[in-house]
């Protein structure tokens, strides 16, 4: 008790007893959490303004007669007449390692119900990107867990890539579980005590979702061990349009101070068509003039100025780097849309998720056709780069065979192999939710299926051919994949151990 | 196989002129013991005759049997040897099998301890952890409550203050303070930027 | 003259005819008011007066600060309080005192936009804030 009063007495002391100068406005119309105020005479562009009852906004539009508003929180009990007073604040959230394992929301505030966030470090919520000096190409490897995307559509620390698709395709499933691996790979990388491991903090950013699906997606990462190196900025589909548009930029200030203190983070837009959506609502109540598809001019603006603060920093600079994973949502698989094609051509790179191959039973619903990473395989361990060079190609080939195949009756024996590898192929790339595989393994399973020792398994018992040899490896082998993993590269002693392993679980494969 | 009979020939042959020569060409002798040349001759003959046809049919097939028996008797011994050989081959084989096998079983046996043990340790210390873990969480749930009770008094308190203060205040501050205060404010906002 | 533009502009021209060394001179806006009057037609001289009103009010607002304190303010400290504000604003400023008990003791001056508190509520209110 007697510290709550010093704390108070130490609060008082602190205050500055002087004359207050403020700059006041008085609300002249509110609708749908935008207000024009008139007034404010000195406001700033994306300044706070306080409303009474402890609502904040933000100045969004500079105009000769009033200063148009938007309210981030409650704006019901506002009204017609209120005054507001300006802060001499641009809006900035708590930042650094106390946020990781909460959930917070647009303006950083906990929503979990866990007491107070005892952040020291506050960061604006807009910030300009590094510039062209500070940066550094992409060459560090981020493994997604995922063994089709790790192995054909690489990602590495700093890159941007995009993750699109209709609704129900997987999305959401192919960003958390990336989440889950990072989580993963910090706790093997810590407990091994290796200096130069470099631990990967993720943030996940729902905008515009139903809080059911929040509450699951947080679910899942407790429940896989994940929340702990995670940051969960939330702006439901409830929230004001406003909250909408600032957590994205919220979440990427979270991100940019794990980068700017030589570390990296990994950053989960759910999803951007909602956020240019809520973007879009703040302009039209605005009065903004509209565009393509009601669009104001510069949605495009909003998305690039996003992404480009994901980077990856030079030494010199800390050699932090911030990965985005945006989603967008297209509908009935249009990529031309509007939204998609801005996206697109900011990222660098797409993974495309198709709804045929996802109810083919094909998950995750890679099309790996139309998805690319323009960084490539800079991005990839030399052991990965070795067993999956080829496979992309393979599977291109395979999928035009395979349509070609339909026709056909009798095949020539090549085209036959090929069909048949490119089939294993495709089994050996399906993946359950939440179960991201470590890359040694992956590299063990392709090296497996690259040298043909899968030939002689039913195509259909290939799943579980592939759990089978998982198991074997991960229990039995495991000095052999943590030598894949130290080495980096596939030596010929490792060759000689995978084929002595692989043999000696073939003999013991019962399908 | 004539050459057997020509010793019978020729001792009888000897036997005769031995004859002949003791009775010095007394044909009398001959014919006291009855010979006569032309049974001799007759009895030679059918003798030679018997034996050819002796020869031809039965000697030779019983010949031909002994030598085939004597080969099988022959082979049947070599036989006999090769089995034995291979036999102790055979035999050092199978130790030498059992032995890989007893080492084999026995490293597969180790394998299975040491991943085994690997296992329960890895596993073991994942359970520690995991206590540790769900110790320090609901250490740090007990902790982040008392903060949030915490700050709701302290709150609540300072609310209070300010709700004493601004009462009391207005009810004890008598006009000379008032104005007394005014020209502060007044002074204070003058010299303000 | 019918878009909200156009007569925004016009009154815009109207008000710096009534202004006089950086204030509103009520000759001036006399003059003005005879003169709009005279020439605007019926339909728009409803609008045309009520944006006028309105940034008059603005811009008396501009130069005329209101002075809210509680118990008897001296001449003094008001003249103090003023000339401060006067060389702030880069005119000479007129004042409006308002008796506030809700302030408790001291004082607040509203000139224009800004608002200066050197009240005993507004400390008070400050604390709350804070603490919380």
């Amino acid at each position: 008790m007697s510290t709550i009063i010093t704390q108070i007495e130490q609060e008082i002391a602190k205050l500055n007893t002087g004359v207050v100068k403020t700059n006041t406005g008085t609300i002249i119309s509110i609708a749908d959490g935008v207000c024009k105020v008139e007034g404010l005479s000195k406001v700033m562009y994306n300044e706070m303004i306080a409303f009474p009852g402890g609502v904040f906004g933000i100045a969004l539009n500079l105009e000769e007669e009033f200063v148009g508003a938007v309210i981030l929180g409650d704006a019901s009990k506002l009204k017609e007449g209120d005054e507001c007073q300006t802060t001499g604040r641009l809006l900035s959230v708590p930042v650094g390692k106390e946020l990781l394992g909460r959930v917070v929301d647009a303006l950083g505030q906990p929503v979990d119900g866990r007491g107070p966030i005892n952040a020291t470090t506050f960061f604006p919520v807009e910030k300009i990107a590094p510039g062209i000096i500070p940066r550094k190409s992409v060459t560090q490897p981020l493994q997604t867990g995922i063994v089709a995307i790790d192995a054909m559509i690489p990602i590495g620390r700093g890159q941007r890539e995009l993750i699109i698709g209709d609704r129900q395709t997987g999305k959401t499933t192919i960003a958390i579980d990336t989440i889950i691996n990072q989580a993963r790979m910090n706790r093997v990388g810590l407990a091994s005590g290796d200096k130069s491991f470099r631990p990967v903090y993720s943030i996940y950013v729902a905008v515009g979702q139903k809080n059911a699906n929040v509450a699951r997606t947080i679910e899942t990462l407790r429940k896989a061990d994940a929340l702990d190196f995670t940051i969960i900025v939330t702006a439901p589909a409830a929230d004001n349009p406003a909250n909408l548009y600032i957590a994205p930029y919220s979440g990427t200030s979270m991100g940019e101070w794990f980068m700017e203190n030589g570390m990296d983070a990994l950053i989960v837009y759910d999803d951007l068509s909602k956020h240019a959506a809520a973007y879009r609502q703040i302009s039209l109540v605005l009065k903004r003039p509209s565009g393509r598809e009601a669009y104001p001019g510069d949605v495009f603006y909003l998305h690039s100025r996003l992404l480009e603060r994901s980077a990856r920093l030079d030494k010199d600079f800390g050699n932090g780097s911030l990965t985005a994973l945006p989603i967008i949502e297209t509908q009935a698989g249009d990529v031309a849309a509007y939204i998609p094609t801005n996206v697109i051509s900011i990222t660098d790179g797409q993974i495309f998720l198709e709804t045929d191959l996802f109810n083919q039973g094909v998950r995750p619903a890679i099309s790996v056709g139309i998805s690319v990473s323009r960084v490539g395989s800079a991005a990839q361990i030399k052991a990965l780069k070795q067993v999956a060079g080829r496979v992309k190609l393979e599977l291109a080939q395979f999928r035009e065979l395979a349509a070609f195949a339909q026709f056909g009756s009798d095949l020539d024996a090549r085209t036959k192999s090929q069909l048949e590898r490119g089939s294993r192929i495709v089994e050996i790339f399906k993946q359950p939710a939440a179960a991201p595989k470590a890359v040694e393994l992956q590299v063990a399973l392709l090296w497996t299926i690259q040298n043909g020792h899968f030939d002689s398994i039913d195509v259909k018992t290939i799943t579980t051919a592939t759990t089978s040899l998982a198991d074997f490896f991960t229990n039995a082998k495991d000095a052999l994949l943590t030598k894949i993993r130290n080495e980096k590269a596939i030596s010929d002693a490792i060759t000689a151990e995978l084929k002595a392993a692989v043999a000696e679980w073939k003999s013991g494969f019962t399908a | 196989m004539l050459s057997f009979l020509a010793p019978i020939l020729i001792a009888t042959a000897d036997a005769t002129a031995a004859v002949e020569a003791a009775h010095g060409g007394d044909t009398g002798l001959i014919h006291t013991f009855g010979i006569d040349p032309k049974y001799v001759i007759m009895q030679v003959v059918s003798f030679l005759i018997l034996t050819s046809l002796l020869y031809k049919f039965a000697f030779k097939p019983v010949l031909a049997t002994m030598d085939e028996r004597n080969k099988k008797i022959e082979d049947g011994l070599k036989y006999t040897e090769e089995v034995k050989a291979k036999l102790a081959e055979t035999e050092k084989r199978q130790t030498e099998i059992i032995r890989e096998a007893q080492v084999e079983s026995q490293r597969i046996l180790t394998e299975a301890r040491t991943s085994a043990k690997n296992l329960y340790d890895k596993q073991v210390q994942e359970a520690a952890a995991k206590v540790e873990d769900m110790l320090n969480k609901g250490r740090q749930a007990n902790e982040l409550e008392h903060q949030k009770l915490l700050s709701e008094v302290r709150s609540e308190i300072a609310r209070l203050v300010v709700l004493t203060s601004s009462r009391v205040l207005q009810k004890t501050l008598s006009a000379e303070e008032k104005s007394r205060l005014s020209d502060a404010a007044a002074r204070e906002i003058a010299s303000s930027n | 003259m019918h878009s909200k533009k156009a007569i925004k502009q016009y009154v815009g021209q109207l008000l710096s005819l009534s202004m006089e060394n950086g204030r509103v001179n009520a000759e001036r806006v006399d003059a003005v008011l005879n003169s709009v009057r005279n020439h605007a037609t019926k339909s728009e001289i409803k609008p045309i007066l009520k944006q006028y009103l309105h940034v008059i009010r603005r811009e008396i607002a501009k130069t005329e600060a209101v002075v809210e304190h509680v118990g008897p303010l001296s001449g003094t400290s008001l003249q103090t309080v003023l000339a401060r504000l006067s060389l702030t604003a880069g005119t000479t400023v007129s004042a409006v005192t308002r008796e506030n008990p809700a302030l408790i003791a001291g004082m607040r001056v509203r000139l224009g936009d800004d608002v200066y508190d050197s009240s005993v509520a507004g400390r008070l209110a400050l604390i709350a804030s804070e603490v919380n």
